[in-house]
Formats: C-alpha cells, structure tokens, sequence
C-alpha cells in the first residue's frame, strides 16, 4: 500500500473515531511492530468501561473495513503513564501522532 | 462464468491448505482454552486471547477459502465485516466474537484492559465459531489426523492413486492430499450434487506413522474403512474411494452408503463397467432416507448392504461372461442378463424355468449353490418387475432424479489413462461432464428426445458454448498444471463444466440423448462411443497452452 493511501486510511480512521467518542478526546495514530496493521490509541476522558469502549470502536472501523488495533485509555491513565519510560503510553505518545481531537 | 464464480466453486490448493493451516492452529488455542478453562489460577488475559485467536484464527481461515485478501490484524470486527461484504454468511454468536478482540492485545498494551471475561460463555462461542469454520472449510478432524496414515496404508498397499467421493445432504466437498501428504477438505454448496472429487497425490515420502497399520489392515478392509469413516465424518449420503495398484494398475473400490458397504476389484480394462454396476446397486435414491438398490443385479449379491462375491461366484461369472461374447461378440453391459436365452438373437433374460434348467446343469458342474443363489436372485428380480406397478416402471425409467458421482470417476479414469496434452485431456473430460451435469439437470427430464446430430445438447454446442468450455479447460490448466499426473486439473475442469452442463439442461429444449441411464449415454461412458468435438482448446495469446 503507498503512502498516500495510508494516509488517507488513517485520517479515515480518525475521522471516524472522534465522531463516536464524547469529547474532550484525541485519537492517537502508532506505528504497529510490523508495519502490517494500523494502531490507534483514543483518549477520552472518562472511561467507565474500556473493554466495551474498544469492542465498539473496533466495530466502527471493522465496518469501514480499517484493519485496526484500537486502545482505549483514560486521561487520568495518560497523566500517570506518559513519562513511564518503556511504558505503552510512553512509547505511544513519542512515536506516535495525533490524527484528530475534539 | 466469471473467474470469480469459479473460485467460489473451488479454491486452489494453497488457498485450501492455507485455511487448513488457520483451523488447525485454532485447534491448538481451543485446546488450551479447554485444560485451562476451569482453573482459576489462570487469568482472564490468558483465557481470553486463547478465545480471541481461536475465533480470529476460524475467521482467517473462512477467508483464505474464499480466497480473500486480509490483513494481518487481531480485529474480530474487520474479519467479521470482511466476510460480511463477501456474502459469506457469519455464525449467530457473531457478536460474542467481536467482543473477545480486546483480549488479543492485553499483553500488548501493559494489561490496561479490564474487562471481566465470561469463563462459561467462551466455551459456545468457540464451539460454534469451529464449527462454523469447518462446514465451510470442511477442515474434517478426521482426515487431517489420517493424513499420514493414508499415505503409509498406500505405500503398504502399493498404490499409485487413491480417489476419494463423497456426498452429502445439501453440500458437495473436496479432498485433496498434497504432496507433502497433508489431506484438505473444503465443503462445497455449489457442488452439492456433484458429491466430492478425491483425488489423492500420493508422492513425496510420508512421515512417521502416527498410526502403524502393520500387515494387520488388507487393502479391501483399509478402503472400506477409509470409504465408511468419510461418510460418517461428513454424515454424508454416499462416499466412494477408488484406489489404483501400481503393479498391475488394477483398480480397487469401496463404497459406503446409509444402507450399507460394498467393496470390490476390477481389473484396469473394467473399471467403466464396474462402476456403472455399481452405479446401479448404490446410487438410485429412493427418498430421505438414503440408497437402495432398487433392481437387484444378479452380479452382486448384496446381503444386508455387503458385497459378498466369492472366489466361486467370481469364476461362474468369468465363464458366462466368455460365453456372452462368443455369443453376442461384445462385452455384456450392466443391464444384460447374468443368465439368457440361448436362442434368442439379442441378450433376453431367461424366464425361471430356464433359470431353473441352467442350475440344474450347474449342479453337475458342482457351482449348484452358486447357480442356486443367482437363479433366486434373478426370480425374485422377475417376480418384482411382474408386480411393479405403472408409476414404478415410470419412476424406473425417468432420468436420474440426482446425480451420482460414479460418471465423473469414468471420465477422470479415462481421461487420466488418455494420451495427449493436458488441456486436450481436459477437455475430453469437461465434455463429457458438461453431458452428465446436462443429463442430471431437472430441465432435461421434462424435454422431449431429438434426433439432432452431434454434437448436440446434452454436449456444449460449439458455437455458443465454445468460449466458456475453453476458459474452463484453460483455467484448470492453469491452477493445476500437471500435478498428479494431470488429474487434479481434469477433476476441476470436470466440475466446473458439470455445473455449466446442469445449468444448460435446465433449459433443455429436446436432447440427442433422452435418458441418464440409457444405452447411449452409458456407451458413452464406457468409451464405446466418441463424437468429435473441438480439435484442440484456443491457444492464449502468446501461441503457447496457456499454462505449461
């Protein structure tokens, strides 16, 4: 896949997932280990139930049909987590980009 | 037909060994999930993405059968809506599937996830997520753990090929064993009544037993075995293995049916001529229930559904077959009788009198049990006729309600013994299939009889049907090469033009050939009669066949 249709899939994506998420929120996208699928970590900033936050926003961008890991963290878990060298948070927010924000 | 129609139809090889491949490593997640499901001491994040990689693992391989592209991702909801937009129909637990993808990147991501996982529910999910799986992909457990096993019983047996066929209710499959001996099922809706095409590469060395058949397993009982355990695998309706001997190339069978086993061994110029015995003993159906053999044939006697033709029977056989010829100056056909009239200037079955006269005369050649046995046989077949009543002659007479898939096995045995280039082999065969498909369909059963010349419907017309044949004869080439011998690419040709010629019968407008069951269409079989058709398939672009 070139660069440019990348690029379109992800702002895509992100589009699509600061739509579905009550705002204050950013969606954050990472590079994935291989390459071979899309990462995207969203923040929102109450998040009583992650597990079914995640499995509804899979389901957004399975419908677009994005192969995509999607995370789901609170601000409260950013705050604590963002300077935790080798953390997921971490390494999330050095190397990766916000693609969209509400 | 489109290209896409055709891989609906029949995935290649590697798409049906890279499904396999998925199901068996959602095997191996399933099985963890089943030690470890009741204890815990081990956590939900363990649990829950054995669940998630035993669905998406199911899911993947569904893909690769359908020979549609993926990308490599843990998302339950993309597989899912992936094979949604592809028309293939997801199972009812759809939902509970999606919601085990968080469970794929726990790990990943410094276990954030806190969802509590249903222990109990996972079980059911998985279960039909397999189960769903395997009746699309056909991942039959049974043949994957036999793999090995069938290529050392062939080895043990000194075969050179092993067919394989079989039916099932509403859905046809395929068996394929690679040369690395690894057996793939896929299962097949648009072949259901096309039953299965087995064709089993016996190259390539096998691996260490996983089961040592030793010199305790005889040929006739390993082929029953093999024929008995894929119809029960597959609670299938028929299913039929042929194996050829390397020495002697003489062809071995066994046929397993609802109604019983039978078995036998013809030697490599009767092949055609048994089956089609056997195509009257197993395949007229009678209703839901299964097979039965509706006109006893003296030839076999079946006891309780099991062939049972001793070395004496056998013997009888041989001399009233030399008889016949010397009589009549061909090789007697299934439905001539075991027992005719010596004066009659056609084959004309004798009346139990006469009957009763010949075992007389057998007695004094000491075969009086034997010419007992068929004599009663062949009365008790007379009586049924005599008390038949007009709609049985009529359900007796009408073409095949369904189709049986001992023709095929004709055509790709002939083929397969053919000289010639493969695509010519090809499309002899896919000829004759698109006759039988045509035969079969329920259209001709309605048109009346013509006398057109050939090649005429039910064969392809040359005109109007001459693309499709070359694309399906090129495209067959071209998938299968000559692996096996070249029967691969034939069995798939045969296919895909017995679904064309089915489709054709279905708007018969008046046939050269009136009945199924007919004399022409069974010389037709036999190879007793040819019709010229295309000299050759058209050659792709380049001047050269399109795949070699």
């Amino acid at each position: 896949m070139n660069t440019v249709t990348e690029k379109a899939i992800i702002e895509r994506a992100g589009r699509a997932l600061i739509k579905a998420v009550p705002s204050p929120a950013k969606v954050i996208s990472v590079p994935s280990p291989g390459g071979l699928e899309y990462r995207f970590v969203v923040i929102e900033q109450d998040l009583p139930e992650r597990h079914r936050e995640m499995v509804r926003l899979s389901r957004i961008l399975g419908e677009l049909l994005i192969p995509a890991d999607v995370v789901v963290v609170s601000e409260v878990e950013l705050n604590q987590e963002r300077f935790q060298k080798g953390s997921f948070i971490h390494d999330a927010l050095r190397s990766g980009e916000v693609i969209a924000e509400s | 037909m489109t290209r896409c129609d055709q891989v609906r139809l029949l995935p290649s090889p590697e798409s049906q060994k890279k499904a396999h491949l998925f199901l068996q490593k959602a095997e191996q997640d399933e099985i963890v999930l089943a030690k470890l499901r009741g204890d815990f001491d081990v956590g939900d994040e363990i649990l829950g993405f054995h669940a998630q990689q035993a669905v998406e693992k199911r899911l993947k391989s569904v893909l690769a059968f359908h020979e549609i592209e993926f990308d490599r991702v843990h998302s339950i909801a993309y597989l899912a809506a992936l094979l949604d937009r592809h028309g293939v129909d997801l199972p009812a637990c759809r939902d509970q599937m999606e919601e085990l993808t968080p469970w794929a990147s726990s790990a990943r991501y410094d276990n954030l996830l806190d969802g509590i996982l249903d222990r109990d529910g996972i079980e059911g999910v998985a279960l039909a997520s397999r189960e769903w799986a395997e009746k699309i992909v056909g991942a039959m457990s049974w043949f994957s753990a036999y793999a090995n096993a069938f290529k050392h019983f062939a080895r043990y047996a000194e075969l050179d090929h092993l067919m394989l066929l079989v039916e099932g209710d509403d859905e046809g499959a395929v068996v394929h064993l690679t040369e690395d001996g690894s057996v793939w099922v896929s299962v097949l809706d648009q072949l259901a009544a096309f039953n299965l095409i087995g064709v089993v590469d016996l190259e390539g060395e096998p691996a260490e037993p996983l089961i040592d058949l030793g010199e305790y397993v005889t040929l006739e009982i390993g082929l029953v075995g093999i024929a008995d355990s894929a119809l029960q695998s597959v609670a299938g309706r028929q299913a039929l293995v042929v194996a050829r001997m390397a020495d002697d190339r003489s062809f071995h069978w066994a046929h397993a049916s609802r109604s019983g086993l039978t078995n036998g061994v013809s030697p490599p110029d009767s092949l055609s001529k048994l089956l089609l015995l056997i195509d009257g003993i197993a395949s007229e159906p009678v209703g839901p229930g299964g097979f039965e053999k509706t006109a006893p044939d003296v030839r076999f006697s079946v006891v309780d559904g099991v062939l049972r033709l001793t070395d004496l029977q056998v013997e009888l056989l041989k001399k009233q077959r030399d008889e016949f010829r010397e009589r009549f100056g061909r090789d007697p056909g299934p439905t001539d009788p075991v027992f005719w009239k010596r004066s009659a200037d056609e084959p004309e079955a004798m009346t139990p009198e006469e009957l009763a006269r010949e075992v007389a005369k057998g007695e004094e050649l000491g075969i009086s049990e034997i010419g007992k046995q068929l004599a009663a046989r062949e009365v008790l077949f007379e009586d049924q006729m005599e008390g038949a009543s007009e709609d049985d002659e009529e359900e007796k007479q009408s073409p095949y309600v369904e189709v049986n898939p001992l023709p095929l096995i004709l055509v790709l045995s002939n083929a397969a013994s053919m000289e010639g280039d493969l695509d010519a082999r090809c499309l002899v065969a896919a000829v004759h299939c698109w006759m039988e498909g045509h035969l079969a369909a329920e259209g001709h059963g309605e048109a009346a009889e013509t006398d057109a010349e050939m090649p005429a419907p039910p064969f392809p017309d040359p005109e109007a049907d001459g693309d499709r044949l070359n694309a399906i004869v090129l495209d067959a080439v071209a998938r299968f090469g000559y692996k096996g011998n070249g029967i691969d690419a034939i069995a798939y040709a045969s296919a895909i033009a017995w679904r064309a010629g089915l489709e054709a019968g279905e708007a018969c407008g008046g046939c050269a050939i009136g009945e199924s069951s007919g004399a022409i269409s069974r010389a037709m079989r036999r190879g007793e009669m040819r019709i010229e058709f295309f000299p050759a398939p058209r050659m792709a672009s380049s001047g050269q066949p399109a795949a070699e």
